[in-house]
C-alpha cells in the first residue's frame, strides 16, 4: 500500500521517469505491471501449480530491450554507429554489429537508419535491404521478402524477415520467368487462395526485377 | 524332468526353493541356469538398444543445438517492443505445452504438462476467463486429453517428420491456433542451455487488442512511430508474427532438450543395464560352479565308498 502510494507520488513528480523503464519486465505503468508482469506471476502460478515444481523462466528474461534513456532519466548520447541485426528464421545473418547505416523497404517507403534515428516499427515489403558496414563504400545489398524493422532509441536497429538472399546471386533470367508464370497464374486464379498467392508471386518478382534494374 | 515352468524366474540372489521345487527330480539346478541364461541375453539387447539410441540422441543433438541457436533471436525484437504479460487479464486464453513425439527421453514432458496445468489452473481463477489448451507432440496429448477432455483444442504432432521443422509449420500451427480468437496465448516448452540444462519456459503472446489495451495503460509503443499499415492492422500483423515466430523457436528449443534429455536418459539405461547384467553374470557363474562342486563333490563320495 504505502508502495503504490509512493509510486504515484513519484509518477506525480517525475512525469519523465516512465520513459526510462522500457525493458520488457517493466514494459507497463507502475501499477498495471505490478498485476501482469512475470515477477507478480510468478508467486501466483506457484501457489495452484502442482507441487514439486521448479519456478518456471519466463520468455521476457531472455530478452535484450534496449534502454531508451540513461540510469538518470537524461537521453543517451546519439552513438556513432548502427548496432544492427539482420534475423531469418534459420540464420542470424547479423548479429548486434555495428554498422554505419542501414536502408529497409518499409511498405510506406524506403527508409534510411542512421545514428540517433526515431524509435520506429516499420512492416517492411519485398524489396532491397542496404547494410552500408562504412558509409557508401561497404555496402551489402540484400533482397528480403518483408518482415518487420525496429530502430531504438539507443541506436539499437533489428530485421527480422523470413527469406534474405544476396542481390548478386539473383538471377535475372529466372526473376523474368517468374514473373511471367504469376503474371499468368493471377489472370486465371479460380478462388480466393490462388488469387493471393499469385498476388504475392508478383509482387516479389516484380520487386526483384525493379531491385536488379536499379543496380544494372 | 521338470518343466522351466515349475520355477520362478530367478531374480537378483538366489531363490528359496519351494515345496515344490524340493521334490523335484535331481538335477534341475541346469534348469535355473538356462533362465538365467535367458535373463542375461534379454538385457544386454536392451543395453545394446539404450546405447544406440544414446549414439543417436547424441549425433541429433548436434544439428538440432545449431538450429536452435541460430532461431534464439527471432521472437526477441517483437517481444522486447510488445511485453511479456503473463498476468494479464483477458477473457479466453489458450495454453501451448510443446512436447516430443517420442518417448524414451527422461521427464521432459511430464514436466510441461504439470506446468501446462498450473497455467490452466491459474486462469480458471478467473470467473469469465475461458481456456483452452492446444497441445504440440503425440506425448502431451496422451496425458493431457484425459485431464482436460473438454478443454482440448486441438494437437499437432510429427511436425518435424517430413521435411523438417521450418517456419512454415510452425506459421500454419500458429493458424490454427489464431482461428480460437484468443486474447493471450501461452506456450510452455523447455528452453535449452545446455546439454545437462533446459530450463521449463513460459512465453506470452497477446493479440493485437490485448497488447493494444496493455499499451494504453503505459507501454512504451507510444514511443514508437508506426511505419506502415493503420495501426490496429500493423499491430495484428505483429501479434500474428510474434505468435509465429515464438512457436517456432520454442517447438526448436523443446526438440534440442528433447535430445539432450534422451542422450542422458539413455546414458542411464545404459549403465542399469550393463549394472544387472554383472550382477546376473555373477549369479551364472556362482551357480554353475556350485553345480560343478557339487557333482564333483558327489564322485569323489562314491569313489570313497567304492574304495572302503
Amino acid at each position: 500500500m504505502l508502495g503504490t502510494m509512493l509510486r504515484r507520488i513519484g509518477a506525480a513528480t517525475l512525469p519523465h521517469q516512465r520513459a526510462m523503464r522500457t525493458s520488457a519486465a517493466n514494459l507497463f505503468a507502475e501499477g498495471s505491471e505490478a498485476s501482469v508482469g512475470s515477477k507478480a506471476y510468478l508467486p501466483k502460478f506457484m501457489d495452484v501449480a502442482p507441487s514439486g515444481l521448479d519456478p518456471p523462466t519466463f520468455q521476457g528474461d531472455y530478452g535484450n530491450a534496449p534502454a531508451a534513456t540513461a540510469e538518470d532519466g537524461t537521453p543517451l548520447p546519439i552513438p556513432e554507429k548502427v548496432t544492427f541485426s539482420l534475423q531469418l528464421p534459420h540464420q542470424a545473418v547479423y548479429s548486434r554489429e555495428e554498422v554505419d547505416m542501414v536502408l529497409a523497404p518499409a511498405s510506406t517507403g524506403d527508409f534510411g537508419v542512421l545514428p540517433g534515428h526515431v524509435p520506429t516499427v516499420a512492416q517492411l515489403k519485398p524489396g532491397v535491404l542496404q547494410v552500408h558496414k562504412t558509409r557508401d563504400t561497404d555496402v551489402t545489398n540484400y533482397f528480403i521478402n518483408g518482415g518487420f524493422a525496429f530502430v531504438h532509441a539507443n541506436g539499437q536497429a533489428d530485421v527480422v524477415a523470413q527469406e534474405c538472399v544476396l542481390l548478386e546471386d539473383l538471377d535475372p533470367e529466372m526473376v523474368k520467368q517468374g514473373l511471367a508464370e504469376y503474371q499468368s497464374k493471377a489472370s486465371t486464379a479460380n478462388d480466393d487462395y490462388e488469387r493471393a498467392v499469385a498476388q504475392v508471386g508478383v509482387e516479389v518478382y516484380s520487386a526483384m526485377q525493379s531491385a536488379l534494374e536499379k543496380t544494372t | 524332468m521338470t518343466s522351466l515352468g515349475a520355477f520362478k524366474t530367478p531374480s537378483l540372489g538366489f531363490a528359496e526353493p519351494s515345496a515344490e521345487n524340493k521334490q523335484a527330480p535331481f538335477g534341475t539346478r541346469s534348469v535355473s541356469l538356462q533362465a538365467v541364461a535367458i535373463r542375461m541375453k534379454s538385457v544386454s539387447s536392451t543395453k545394446k538398444i539404450t546405447s544406440a539410441t544414446k549414439l543417436i540422441a547424441a549425433t541429433k543433438l548436434r544439428g538440432a543445438e545449431l538450429r536452435s541457436q541460430a532461431a534464439r533471436n527471432l521472437p526477441t525484437p517483437t517481444h522486447d517492443l510488445l511485453g511479456d504479460a503473463p498476468g494479464a487479464p483477458v477473457s479466453k486464453t489458450v495454453v501451448v505445452p510443446i512436447t516430443t513425439d517420442r518417448g524414451l527421453c527422461g521427464g521432459i514432458n511430464t514436466i510441461i504438462c504439470k506446468y501446462a496445468k498450473g497455467i490452466v489452473a491459474l486462469e480458471e481463477q478467473n470467473p469469465d476467463g475461458d481456456v483452452k489448451v492446444f497441445v504440440v507432440g503425440d506425448k502431451g496429448r496422451s496425458q493431457l486429453r484425459r485431464v482436460y477432455p473438454d478443454k482440448l483444442l486441438g494437437f499437432t504432432q510429427d511436425n518435424g517428420k517430413f521435411g523438417g521443422l521450418t517456419f512454415g509449420v510452425a506459421s500454419l500451427i500458429s493458424e490454427e491456433i489464431l482461428k480460437a480468437e484468443a486474447d493471450k496465448v501461452m506456450i510452455a516448452y523447455n528452453r535449452f542451455f545446455n546439454a545437462a540444462k533446459y530450463v521449463p519456459t513460459i512465453a506470452t503472446v497477446l493479440s493485437s487488442s490485448a497488447a493494444e489495451a496493455m499499451a494504453e495503460e503505459g507501454g512504451m509503443l507510444d514511443a514508437y512511430e508506426l511505419e506502415g499499415p493503420d495501426r490496429a492492422e500493423m499491430l495484428m500483423d505483429l501479434a500474428e508474427f510474434q505468435l509465429a515466430s515464438q512457436l517456432y523457436q520454442a517447438m526448436l528449443d523443446n526438440s534440442t532438450s528433447e535430445q539432450a534429455s534422451k542422450m542422458q536418459a539413455m546414458e542411464n539405461a545404459t549403465n542399469n543395464a550393463q549394472e544387472m547384467l554383472e550382477k546376473l553374470t555373477q549369479l551364472y557363474n556362482r551357480t554353475r560352479q556350485a553345480a560343478i562342486t557339487t557333482e564333483l563333490s558327489e564322485i569323489i563320495g562314491g569313489a570313497s565308498a567304492l574304495e572302503g
